[in-house]
């Protein structure tokens, strides 16, 4: 008797329960975040149409505002169902804005929406980060979800972009002890169909006619990439104008420049392939680079001095140097008053073997 | 479920067995909400305070943890000691009520924020009432394995970016700062003494395992927080932010659900378990007590305090929760006293 009257107890709490069915909300699988000229956001994300026809086709909603939150507001006010992002894939965000301080609480705010995806891929576009999203579709008629987790992923294992989701992201920019690497992407010009009907005879060659096309492919999946290499720019051919190549560096909580793609491989080779430490000598640091005996590595070694000169240029750290040589201070006081972040694009780089 | 372990070959034997059995389920109650408790303290308040050495914060609560445990081990019942004992279910219950209806307040925005506090305060409070005296111990221990093993998803398998040099500078801000922050959680490990409280017989049997294991969980869960490092300190987070945080961080959207699952069981069966240890504790006091009574000085002060007052709960908390270690060290101190005199 206790427990029916229990159960009908429980029957009012249960008629407040409100939920709201899966076709109607919107499930955005891009978003694209942009500062306009007058320093207003604007924001857009792309979602699936409902069609009756074969092929995914989708559909681009933008809102402008003063502020973040007030762009949101708009947006979601604009949309006749609730936005859900739980299926959101990329997070595009515009260089000018990503160059700002405003990217770790820009990021933030992204990663504390409701129902975001805590491992949507943050991506810098160079440009307008909404025309990235304009431009995009997916190859060989896939869905644009699978098309962008099979190329990101696949990227990602084959260091060709670095480990940057929305969560990892936040995370790194409040770590103080190291910076991340963000993926760039970018919309080829050349492959544009406007573009394409000017040209007569279309070329395989972007910035160098005489370099052979390059095809991510199993084989030579970790061979190096070929130098200048960067999204927007890649000598090749396809329907697919967005290219996801190359890692824009951050230092201080923004972005402060762009590595290529060959530089980014190395980079993220290093990172899992060597030995990576720092040695300290009163005011002398020394960044030590060490590889196996038989790593291929060493054989680039002039190559991962370019690279390293490029990233204390950027004052940008994602080799964690910051990380191993925080274990020789015990404390944070310690480890604040030997100004590592002054230190790091002075000092030396050794490159040897383990 | 625990008579059937071992062979009953007579009537004394079955109830010993039974009797064993209800004090199973009671410590596992007790066990629950020191495991609850420890979580709380490391994800609202620990990690903002000590960072990275939030795990020393852990080690260093383990003295109170023994002293509580030695006292309690031999300490009587009095009416006295369930009165501390109350006040300390009544904060528990207060800070669990706290994380729930935030947690709700995320999982579905469309509520307002009274609904999330008075759902979860009128279905406990039924359920307790409704159910057997140890029918919510019964109930914690079926679900021991299952939040044994969200746990360690949520940590362990979380298949998050954790690296070890994130516990760097490995003092932190120095030990006197983690000390602080470590005297801040001392109140998380009071329910120690609801192992030796809440079962009518001081029984022995496993209770340093009962006592050891949440603690040893909040260890881990407190070296993940550093690994992971979820948030920089000063990030004003909402409360299911903070709840959610790590698994914020896992790289499967199934383990960040799992996550989910464990705090959407753990949370209700925690605020039950304060109702019913409030029960129990108050019906042995004072036998005369209606069971409503001590079940709604558990729960309505907390839900009062969280309708009128939800911006300012938390900072409120954090200045009484490290009480509930030396009330409860009293308390235990003066049924030491009580037992030995008699």
């Amino acid at each position: 008797m206790k427990r029916l009257l229990l159960l009908f107890c429980c029957l009012p709490l249960l008629t407040s329960c409100s939920f709201v069915t899966m076709e109607r909300q919107i499930y955005p699988i891009c978003m694209s975040i942009d500062r306009m000229d007058d320093g207003a956001y604007l924001i857009g994300v792309q979602a699936p149409r409902a069609t009756q026809g074969q092929g995914a086709s989708y559909e681009l909603i933008a809102a402008q505002g003063r502020s973040l939150e007030e762009t949101l507001r708009t947006l979601s006010a604009s949309t006749p169902y609730p936005l859900n992002f739980s299926q959101i894939r990329l997070c595009a965000i515009g260089y000018p804005l990503a160059a700002s301080t405003e990217l770790r609480p820009l990021l933030r705010t992204l990663l504390e929406l409701p129902t975001m995806r805590p491992n949507a891929y943050v991506s810098i576009a160079m440009g307008k980060a909404l025309t990235v999203l304009e431009k995009q579709q997916p190859d060989f008629g896939t869905r644009l979800s699978t098309h962008l987790s099979l190329l990101l992923t696949r990227a990602q294992r084959e260091h060709l972009l670095p480990d940057s989701t929305l969560a990892s992201c936040v995370r790194e920019l409040s770590d103080g002890r190291s910076d991340p690497l963000i993926g760039v992407c970018a919309v080829n010009a050349r492959l544009l169909p406007e573009e394409k009907e000017g040209q007569r005879q279309p070329s395989t060659g972007g910035q160098q006619e005489s370099s052979p096309a390059f095809a991510l492919g199993e084989p030579w999946s970790d061979a190096p990439l070929p130098s200048d290499v960067l999204a927007g720019m890649i000598p090749h051919e396809s329907q697919n104008p967005v290219e996801y190549q190359g890692a824009a560096a951050v230092s201080d909580g923004r972005v402060s420049g762009v590595l290529t793609a060959d530089q980014t491989q190395l980079v993220l080779r290093l990172l899992s392939e060597a030995d990576l430490r720092t040695a300290r000598e009163g005011e002398q640091l020394q960044l030590q680079i060490l590889l196996n005996q038989k790593s291929p590595l060493l054989q680039e070694a002039d190559d991962i001095r370019d690279v390293m000169a490029h990233l204390q240029a950027l004052d940008c750290d994602p080799l964690l140097f910051g990380c191993r040589c925080s274990m020789g201070f015990s404390t944070r006081q310690a480890w604040d008053a030997y100004r590592f972040d002054r230190r790091y694009p002075q000092a030396e780089v050794h490159i040897g073997v383990r | 479920m625990f008579q059937t372990r071992t062979r009953v070959t007579d009537r004394a034997a079955q109830k010993r067995q039974r009797e064993a059995g209800s004090a199973a389920a009671l410590k596992a109650v007790a066990s629950a909400q020191l495991f609850t408790q420890l979580l709380l303290w490391i994800t609202f308040f620990g990690y903002d305070r000590a960072q990275q050495t939030v795990w020393q914060a852990v080690l260093m609560i383990a003295p109170v943890w023994i002293a509580l445990y030695l006292v309690w081990k031999n300490a009587g019942d009095s009416r006295w000691t369930a009165l501390g004992l109350l006040l300390c279910l009544q904060l528990d219950s207060c800070l669990v009520l706290f994380a729930v209806s935030g947690f709700i307040g995320q999982l579905i925005p469309q509520y307002p924020p009274w609904v999330g506090v008075l759902i979860p305060t009128a279905a406990c409070f039924m359920i307790v009432l409704t159910a057997q005296v140890r029918g919510v111990g019964y109930g914690t221990a079926v679900f021991k394995w299952l939040l044994m093993g969200l746990f360690l998803i949520s940590t362990v398998f979380l298949r998050a970016s954790n690296r070890a040099d994130r516990l760097w500078p490995i003092l932190g801000d120095g030990l006197g700062s983690t000390a602080l922050a470590a005297l801040s959680g001392a109140g998380s490990v009071w329910a120690c003494a609801l192992i030796f409280a809440l079962p009518k017989d001081h029984t022995p049997k496993k209770n340093l395992r009962w006592a050891l294991t949440p603690w040893a969980l909040g260890l881990v869960w407190a070296l993940w927080v550093g690994f992971v490092r979820p948030w920089a300190a000063g990030d004003s987070l909402a409360v299911a932010e903070k709840i959610m945080g790590l698994a914020r961080h896992a790289m499967s959207v199934v383990t960040y659900e799992l996550a989910g699952v464990l705090w959407m069981l753990l949370l209700p069966l925690s605020l039950c378990g304060c109702a019913a240890s409030a029960e129990l504790l108050a019906s042995r006091a004072f036998p005369k007590l209606p069971r409503m009574i001590p079940l709604a000085l558990a729960l309505l002060p907390s839900c009062v305090v969280l309708l009128i007052w939800p911006g300012e709960a938390l900072a409120v908390l954090e200045t009484l929760l490290p009480w509930r270690a030396v009330i409860t060290l009293l308390c235990g101190l003066i049924g030491l006293i009580r037992k030995e005199k008699k």
